[in-house]
């Protein structure tokens, strides 16, 4: 089984965009082709492992309208569309109408060896505008746009195979703003 | 509650926090009834584990009393006592489901920070920094405890904890190095270090069918607790070479299988250890590996070099020649603790081994503090600290 990188693999929405910034990131997730397109493929699954993603309305059978609100940065919203969707292979997207970041992405699930489950294949192109978004916290470990893809990669797999996603928030330190408050001095 | 905070390099403070809370459906907290302090974490006491935070809870070796369960906790029952594995992993991702705990794939929820560091993110573990997971330490009065499910033992009643608590690090770690030596009758095992992880290391060695063990340190007390199971011992300082003596005792061939059981900060006066610790206080190092060096150079042609010493960075002036022009097999790693806690259970309740042997400090968790400074720089005395938590 051999994947491409090269731009033509590349959805084909997203030469629309000029220059656009591309990601391109794998992960190898042990369930179904099948079970993992129809979590994905229902929308209104999504806010429960993306980052950042704070509110999702799914519209009807191809209309989505998105809210993100980046830890370190601005808040961003646009309207997707579903372009391509082949059970159990393949769903693509791109922005519809005026956004600050417009973006056209193809997620692929395909069988991995032996009994590892399902190869998820996430490719998208988006374009950032200077300005408001400028502010994107790129300088971050995991903030730049590559790294929340790839975290939220990791997270659908944690979702999917373990029913919960990793946390260490709310958990007790000895931080002082950690301290309940009448432990503060 | 009570809890152990790693505040800088050598400050260890006891504060006052907020108790923990489910915070995922698979969790539990436990009511800790002991803790030990573990070699591992006299790293982060000496500042060499990146990514430590003024005010994280310390500890990973503990077991206690379950109080709260998650809503799809099925196997733990609350009033369980259960002994914790230090690594923390999910039961359900494919390294699981081979018994590779500490690969888990799904714990970490920093693994971006592993990734970038070392390629892929292992299993988070318990009060080991923040590339490890951040999660909150044992050295607490309460404990969460993720997919409780997979991480924990349940202890049957009456057995007192001191029996049990190892379960939780350093006998499945003494247990994996020594399977990872592949060890065949008449076989010399050679284990650097006579710390906790060493004396378990070797018991395991000879429950494994070793012919002999032989161990190297420059403690004597260390010493004299490892010939008290039966190993041979060399005083690395007052040895004339280690490695000629070594060769002496196996007729010219090296140990079938080297050990070892120090890890990132050994201690030595040979050059190039002399050459670590100035490295290291520049920042040039991040390990001072001369156990391993020696261990390499000692193993036999085509034997097995078993590191379940902790190593976390780049290391310096490692002899990979002579690894390669002899053929040595390397294993290393975290444990997978969860796939040997119920063996090892099953020897303690059959009286094969009893782990409290190697204990020499009951605490009370106010002297805690004190304690990890003692292990640290009276090591002839201080061999293994267990803290009495409620
Ligand atoms: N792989 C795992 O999952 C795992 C689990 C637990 C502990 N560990 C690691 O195992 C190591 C040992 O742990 P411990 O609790 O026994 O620690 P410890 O600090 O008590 O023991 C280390 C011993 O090594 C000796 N030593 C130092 N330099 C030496 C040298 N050059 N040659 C021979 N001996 C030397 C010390 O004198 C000491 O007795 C640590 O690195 C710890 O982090 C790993
Ligand atoms: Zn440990
Ligand atoms: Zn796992």
């Amino acid at each position: 089984m051999t994947f491409s990188t090269t731009s033509t693999a590349q959805p084909k929405v997203a030469q629309r965009l000029q220059n656009p910034e591309k990601i391109h990131r794998s992960i190898t997730i042990n369930k179904s082709p099948a079970e993992i397109y129809t979590f994905f493929r229902n929308f209104a699954n999504l806010p429960y492992f993306m980052k950042d993603l704070i509110a999702l309305t799914v519209n009807s059978e191809t209309m989505s309208h998105w809210v993100v609100q980046l830890e370190h940065g601005p808040k961003v919203e646009w309207n997707a569309e579903i372009t391509e969707d082949k059970y159990a292979e393949t769903i693509s997207w791109r922005t519809v109408g005026k956004t600050e970041v417009e973006q056209a992405g193809t997620i692929w699930f395909s069988k991995a060896p032996r009994d590892l489950g399902t190869v998820v294949r996430l490719h998208m192109a988006y374009t950032i505008p200077a300005g408001k978004l400028g502010k994107f916290a790129t300088h971050l470990v995991g903030e730049d746009p590559d790294s929340i893809m790839l975290i939220n990669l990791s997270r659908l797999k944690a979702y999917l195979e373990t029913g919960e996603i990793p946390t260490t928030k709310g958990q007790p330190s000895g931080r002082d703003e950690d301290l309940a408050p009448e432990m503060k001095h | 509650m009570k809890a152990l905070c790693w505040m800088a390099k050598h400050e260890v403070g006891l504060r006052n926090v907020k108790e923990p809370q489910i915070l995922n459906p698979h969790d539990a907290i436990i009511k800790v009834t002991t803790a030990a302090i573990c070699g591992s974490d006299l790293h982060l006491y000496n500042g060499t584990i990146p990514t430590m935070e003024k005010g994280d809870i310390l500890g990973h070796e503990t077991m206690g009393e379950v109080v709260a369960v998650g809503k799809q906790v099925y196997k733990i029952k609350l009033g369980d006592h259960i002994v914790i594995p230090f690594d923390i992993a999910c039961g359900s991702c494919h390294h699981c489901e081979q018994e590779e705990y500490s690969a888990c794939d799904n714990t970490n929820p920093n693994s971006i920070l592993a990734d970038t560091l070392y390629g892929h993110s292992g299993a988070a573990l318990f009060g080991y920094s923040h590339m490890y997971g951040g999660y909150a330490g044992g050295q607490a009065e309460y404990l969460r405890v993720p997919f409780v499910d997979t991480n924990s033992i349940v202890i049957p009643q009456g057995i007192p904890d001191e029996k049990v608590l190892f379960l939780s690090d350093i006998l499945p770690t003494g247990y994996m190095a020594a399977e990872n030596c592949n060890i065949k009758p008449g076989d010399t095992v050679a284990v650097w270090g006579a710390g906790p992880v060493a004396q378990m290391a070797i018991r395991c060695a000879y429950m494994l069918g070793a012919d002999r063990v032989i161990a190297i340190d420059h403690f004597d007390k260390r010493l004299e607790m490892a010939e008290r199971s039966h190993a041979h011992t060399i005083n690395f300082e007052s040895a004339e070479n280690v490695l000629d003596e070594l060769k002496y005792l196996t007729g010219g061939r090296g140990p079938d299988s080297c050990i070892d059981a120090v890890g990132m900060e050994a201690h030595g006066h040979s050059i190039t250890a002399t050459l670590d610790r100035a490295k290291m206080a520049v920042g040039l190092a991040t390990d001072r590996p001369d156990a391993l060096r020696q261990a390499i150079q000692a193993c036999k042609k085509g034997g097995t070099v078993s590191i379940p010493g902790v190593y976390g960075g780049v290391l310096d002036k490692i002899p990979f020649g002579a690894a390669f022009g002899k053929g040595l097999t390397f294993k290393m790693g975290q444990t997978h603790t969860q796939k040997y806690m119920p063996l090892l259970l099953n020897k303690i309740m059959k009286d094969e081994i009893d782990p409290s042997f190697v204990i020499t400090h009951r605490i009370d968790l106010e002297k805690a503090p004190q304690a990890y400074q003692q292990f640290n720089d009276e090591k002839n005395d201080c061999i293994k600290v267990i803290i009495n938590m409620h």
